[in-house]
């Protein structure tokens, strides 16, 4: 199933989600919490890997188990003064749009679910993935790296200009 | 590329921080001069929270498949499960 490249992502997803559900239950929370907050905390990490700002020399699996803390505090602890120290390092901070809702209305979520969806997944390609314009030319079927850049320009034109139609339609009412 | 797209990458640009100091402080008091300048910087910021949060809910979609998988083994579920019992 392809969620990284990294071929031990599935050792460590084994070997690190009995360890945060025991945690999680340790707090008071069930299974699905547990699921949900080490899915969370695996995202987290992956995506400060993707973007060079893990910043801290610990593994992988103690980074995952370090946010999936401070998720689980946030989540089950009623007073979260409780907090230790650890949690505290900047390091393993969560970002802080991580848990807020998309920032647009639903017709602007239905059009890149449809109309959209090339777009997005070429926009995700760019700026979630961090993929370079080579990889996304050949990925998408652009003749060069220039093309798929003017392209993903268009798709950012596109999107924008859907979210301020939105907008505009949402003053009229 | 035609006149919008080159702003659509300056936007891009002035938003990542990779402007030049006083390109950038320059472009900031142009979006103050100009508000559809500035209101097409705040949407092109939509578009990227947007996109942050489509990728995580593909992520988090992708884990809970890799999960409903890994339970369909014995020894994994066991090994889940009996934490919670």
């Amino acid at each position: 199933m392809f969620i990284t490249d990294d071929p031990s992502f599935d050792a460590l997803y084994r070997d690190t989600l009995p360890k945060v559900a025991r945690m999680v239950r340790q707090m008071g929370g069930d299974l699905q919490t547990a699921k949900d907050l080490f899915h969370d905390a695996v995202i987290i990490y992956l995506e400060k890997k993707q973007n060079n700002t893990l910043k801290i020399a610990v593994t992988a699996q103690a980074y995952i188990m370090g946010i999936a803390k401070i998720l689980c505090i946030r989540k089950l602890k009623a007073d979260q003064r409780e907090t230790d120290l650890d949690t505290l390092n900047p390091a393993f901070a969560v970002p802080d749009d991580y848990y807020t809702p998309p920032p647009v209305r639903r017709p602007v979520l239905e059009y890149l679910k449809t109309a959209g969806s090339k777009c997005l997944q070429l926009l995700q390609a760019f700026y979630y993935d961090k993929k370079t314009m080579q990889d996304i030319a050949a990925s998408f079927h652009y003749k060069t790296p220039h093309t798929a850049a003017v392209q993903k320009y268009k798709c950012l034109e596109k999107v924008r200009e859907q979210i301020k139609q939105t907008r505009y339609e949402d003053n009229l009412v | 590329m035609r006149t919008t797209l080159c702003e659509i990458q300056a936007i891009e640009q002035y938003l990542d921080n990779t402007l030049p100091v006083t390109e950038h402080l320059l472009f900031q008091a142009r979006t103050l001069a100009a508000p559809e300048l500035a209101e097409k910087v705040n949407a092109q910021e939509k578009v990227l929270q947007l996109v942050r949060w489509f990728s995580r809910k593909k992520k988090k979609e992708k884990l809970d498949q890799l999960f409903n998988q890994l339970m369909q083994e014995e020894s994994f579920h066991h090994s889940i499960t009996t934490i919670f019992t």
